[in-house]
């Protein structure tokens, strides 16, 4: 064999070798989904399915833990999927209904309109669990550089190694058993839960300075209208029935005459909690923010009353060979269901009293380094601070210490949001509102919000006080972010909305929750 | 674009295949304007500067060479009629005129670096004598920018002026030539500190793809990784947590913060020096060595000799001497003679010059009391030694320890802790703060710290320690077969699947363990920022 051969034969086996090498270590190091974050898992899942829908879901968790595709084809014969994910943003759900329509045109698509509040990209774990599991198309690519934060790579997401390469001190067992084959999560990409967590003391929405939804949003809504008009499918805005986040007056006069003006439906289950009979007490998981399986079947109910006769979906149920298939599905869904009650029977809880309905939104990503927990430590007295009969509230402090100062609050709303790995609190104490992060090892003020003038900030503005007022107080070196004013200091904000040249809302945030 | 981002990468691999498809007459300008580019990405207000201090020196360089010319040809043709004090009368015109050109540009080119860099430190300085004398009026600072790499390629360029100011280095006649040995990139960044004659050999010449060639420089760059990413910016961490929070990490742990300092800037330094190495190296461009295992010294004058060469050899041939040697240091050391005896006489040039490289050596590093306390920190203790030399010798003469390995450890775990202390002057950055640290060592310590769990503390966790431990003893082991030659021409003589197993194997651990990506700051080179 002569030498330049026997090189040639080197380098391909050497390279056959790197390249195989490298493609185990990326399947071994990237996150499983299966065993715990399996919001995560969402998304791929769709592409192990027979694509001939004729409703699509896209939106965010107040769709896919909301609806149920299965109750629409077992009543109504409709054959949908619901293609969402954690905090999904408005373009992701643009590009994923791009990417659908690669494979199939289903009439109807069905959106959930919350995601208008964002108008720029929010937190990379959450664009991880949408985006990772996108096959890659022109979608894919566009939805990374439209959801990218500052500083996120391109390059990590063509080579999810270098991204996840730190989980090497984070592998599990689970690792290894789903390193190819991770078992389904959602029952056509519902993620069902039965568990039940009554509804009590939602919070009122902050005042926002300006309640007009971002530009980018709007752009992507349009996008999204007329990609459905091409393509002749209709486009059905939504509401959850989610009691929190906060759903904004404004937000909704804005939903209803962008609906009235492109001659879309609109339909906002926080008004239908009649008709659809849908009751907090016992509907949801987490206390209002999810429907639980009881309230998703509610309101999947209600849509595919609306979905058969108004905007004529064909009941499919005739078809022999798709019958087969979500026949397989329901039985898969019962045992899901069966699988959880019995969980929970054997924790020795009933449904009812579960509580604690957490999401498993903990970090998908490997653990932060010790240099980046450093900045949540607890700094007392950073930045501007706020004194409250003589109790000093700083952002950023350990909680516990200022919460039993302050005593019982007047009400206690916890939640697992969408933006926050963990439980947000708020604790309403008459004048203001403390609200808290979970840290390393304990909860950490984020927020402190005032809601009358009967407090005031250390420099001795209130709500009412003039903008001349703020400016002598705290000087005009300050930024304007959404229409309120912010100075900035250490790692804190202290933020200012007028109207009508009066201070109409005064907060304290943490800006460590802003990376 | 730092070296351990992405887009560095990504540039070095362009860079590199581009050099290799281009004719072999274009490639030095297509580095130079690789290295324009590179500069240019890193500020596009930095460029200003490089091109003075570039198009300077090198006008400066050629009205030397012309002048120095000009006399050969005049004394050529004027052999027969000048008599010798006409001959030395014109020499020495010619010489003045020289040195003007010299002495205009070392003024022009160092007073940019010293306004760039040590003006903040002289206001501030100004501002606490005026308000220590009572003065309410304070100068403001200013809002300066030092342009990446200055300290480096101004010493370069300098470092040129002057060898052809002495005649050791013909002037280079062609300005872009030039401009590629000052804008080098892989050498913009840190240093080396390279030699014209040494760079030039090998910068402008023509070089054709070799695979070994390739492969060698790409490896060294590998290795030069491995130090930067698995130890360097892992222990970084660690550091960072001791020296931010002097309340809570006193006594033991501040011994452990400067042992950790000085392996990760050990690591952090000669790691950015292999990469740079490695990439000249893999276009086919010697590059000077900067290191040859410092902590392998027994001396810190032996230390000085073997880390951060190019600096050490530069403040001698370009300060120590020419101090040594001037006119008002032969007075000195003729005064001190005749007044203290020949034994003291002859060291008070040595020591007084000496004190000037070291005071320069510190003040070069950064602009700050600590670097100054840092350099003069490193002349205290060479002066001492080598006073104490007749003690040590008469204690050899008594203990015949001498070249025994037990010895030899001891002096070198000596030079690492001498050294390791003067550098807490660079890594706590304030002077009475790291005299308080060291203090603390000594009344708060607390060996608990070293079973306990303590040092999970400091942001690394049990994985990091046995990567760190891992790393440095890969480390050390290096370091101990280099002396018995080249490492990678070791291994190149392994058969193929050995050889694959080591380079892909090191590859991989960069590419796991390395401290990398989201979540870490990109970190960078300590000295980038000198």
């Amino acid at each position: 064999m002569g030498r330049r051969i026997k090189s040639m034969i080197k380098c391909i086996v050497s390279g056959a070798l790197v390249v195989t090498g490298l493609f185990f270590l990326q399947k071994l190091l990237v996150p499983k989904y299966a065993a715990d974050v399996v919001e995560g898992a969402l998304i791929a899942e769709y592409y192990q399915e027979e694509k001939d829908h004729d409703v699509i879901f896209i939106g965010d968790c107040e769709v896919y833990e909301n609806f149920s595709p299965q109750l629409l084809w077992d009543e109504y014969g409709i054959n949908s999927y619901i293609r969402g994910s954690a905090q999904q943003l408005i373009w992701q759900s643009y590009y994923l209904l791009e990417d659908t329509l690669q494979y199939e045109t289903p009439r109807a698509v069905v959106f959930n309109v919350l995601a208008m509040e964002y108008d720029t990209p929010q937190k990379e774990a959450y664009n991880r669990m949408t985006l990772e599991g996108m096959e890659w198309s022109k979608s894919k690519h566009e939805a990374i550089l439209a959801s990218m934060t500052e500083k996120e790579n391109y390059v990590d997401y063509v080579f999810p190694i270098l991204r996840y390469h730190s989980r090497w001190s984070e592998l599990s067992g689970a690792d290894i058993d789903y390193m190819f084959d991770a078992p389904k999560v959602s029952h056509n990409g519902y993620y069902m839960r039965v568990d039940v967590k009554a509804a009590e003391n939602i919070p009122e929405g902050k005042p926002l300075a300006d309640y007009r939804f971002g530009d980018n949003a709007y752009l992507y809504l349009d996008k999204l209208t007329k990609l459905c008009k091409v393509n002749n499918i209709e486009l059905i805005l939504v509401k959850a029935p989610s009691l929190y986040p906060y759903w904004y007056d404004e937000w909704e006069e804005q939903i209803e005459a962008y609906a009235a003006e492109n001659g879309l439906t609109y339909i906002n289950f926080l008004e239908l909690t009649q008709e659809t009979g849908l009751d907090f007490q016992t509907d949801t998981y987490d206390g209002g923010l999810h429907m639980n399986l009881s309230g998703a079947e509610k309101i999947t109910r209600y849509l595919g009353e609306f979905l058969s006769e108004e905007a004529a979906i064909p009941d499919r149920r005739g078809e022999s060979r798709l019958s087969a298939r979500w026949e397989e599905k329901r039985a898969w869904y019962e045992k899901d269901r069966r699988e959880q009650l019995l969980a929970m029977a054997e924790k020795g809880a009933k449904p009812e009293d579960t509580g604690g309905g957490e999401t498993a939104q903990e970090a998908v990503l490997p653990e932060e380094p010790e240099e980046v927990h450093a900045d949540r430590k607890p700094v007392d007295y950073k930045g501007y601070t706020f004194t409250y009969q003589g109790i000093r509230i700083a952002m950023d402090m350990e909680a516990q210490p200022v919460l039993k100062q302050l005593g019982e609050a007047d009400s206690y709303f916890e939640a697992a949001s969408c933006a926050f790995d963990g439980l947000d609190k708020k604790y309403t104490y008459g004048s203001f509102e403390l609200d808290t992060y979970p840290g390393e090892d304990a909860d950490h003020v984020s927020a402190v919000l005032f809601r009358d003038d009967f407090v005031t900030t250390e420099e001795g503005i209130g709500i009412g006080d003039s903008q001349g007022d703020v400016f002598a107080a705290y000087g005009e070196d300050f930024l304007t972010e959404n229409g309120m004013i912010v100075y900035r200091k250490d790692d804190m904000k202290l933020c200012f909305i007028i109207t009508d040249e009066a201070v109409s809302s005064i907060e304290y945030r943490t800006t460590v929750l802003d990376e | 674009m730092l070296f351990t981002s992405y887009e560095f990468v990504a540039f070095l691999f362009l860079v590199l295949v581009l050099y290799y498809v281009l004719p072999g007459r274009f490639q030095w300008q297509f580095l130079l304007l690789a290295g324009y580019l590179f500069y240019f990405a890193a500020g596009e207000s930095y460029l200003i500067y490089i091109l003075t201090t570039t198009v300077t020196v090198w006008f400066a360089a050629c009205r030397i060479e012309k002048v120095r010319e000009g006399q050969t040809k005049y004394l050529k043709e004027h052999k027969e009629r000048l008599g010798k004090e006409e001959k030395k009368l014109y020499k020495s015109r010619m010489k003045a005129k020289q040195w003007r050109w010299l002495l205009v540009m070392l003024l022009l080119n160092l007073g940019i670096l010293a306004v760039l860099k040590y003006s903040n430190f002289v206001i501030v300085n100004i501002n606490r004598v005026i308000g220590a004398a009572g003065g309410g009026r304070e100068f403001s600072l200013w809002n300066l920018v030092l342009p990446m790499g200055i300290s480096f390629y101004t010493f370069q360029a300098l470092g040129y002026l002057i060898d052809v100011y002495r005649g050791t280095v013909k002037a280079e006649k062609n300005l872009f030539k030039f401009a590629l040995f000052v804008s080098f990139f892989p050498q913009l960044v840190q240093g080396p500190i390279s030699r014209f004659g040494d760079l030039s050999a090998t910068l402008f010449e023509s070089h054709p793809f070799r695979a070994r060639t390739v492969c060698f420089g790409m490896q060294r760059v590998l290795w030069g990784y491995f130090k930067k990413l698995v130890i360097a910016d892992r222990m970084l961490v660690g550091v960072n947590a001791i020296i931010g929070d002097t309340d809570t990490y006193g006594g033991a742990y501040v011994f452990v913060g400067m042992l950790f300092y000085a392996l990760e800037l050990y690591a952090d330094f000669t790691g950015g020096i292999d990469i740079t190495i490695g990439m000249a190296e893999a276009m086919g461009i010697h590059v000077t060595e900067n290191f040859n295992r410092p902590f392998f010294s027994k001396s810190i004058k032996e230390y000085w000799r073997r880390w951060h060469i190019t600096m050490g050899t530069w403040f001698t041939d370009y300060i120590f001497y020419p101090i040594s040697v001037c006119k008002p240091m032969l007075k000195v050391s003729k005064f001190t003679r005749a007044h203290f005896g020949e034994r003291i006489g002859k060291r008070v040039p040595v020591y007084l010059s000496s004190f000037a490289v070291w005071l320069a050596t510190g003040i070069w590093h950064g602009a700050g009391w600590n670097f100054v306390a840092w350099g003069l920190g490193n002349w205290i203790i060479i002066m001492i030694s080598q006073e104490l030399e007749p003690l040590y010798e008469r204690f050899h003469a008594k203990f015949p320890v001498e070249g025994r390995a037990p010895w030899k450890v001891f002096q070198i775990l000596r030079t690492i802790l001498l050294m390791s202390c003067l550098r807490m002057f660079d890594c706590y950055r304030d002077v009475p703060l790291t005299f308080r640290m060291f203090g603390s060592m000594f009344t708060g310590w607390d060996f608990s710290i070293f079973w306990d769990g303590s040092l999970y503390g400091i942001g690394l966790g049990f994985q990091d320690y046995m990567v760190l431990l891992a790393g440095t003893a890969l480390l050390i082991a290096v370091s101990c077969i280099q002396r018995r030659g080249k490492v990678r021409e070791m291994i190149a003589e392994k058969p193929y699947p050995v050889r694959f197993v080591i380079w892909y194997g090191l590859f991989l651990a960069v590419l796991v363990f390395g401290a990398y990506g989201a979540g870490y700051d990109a970190s960078q080179f300590i000295y980038n920022q000198f």
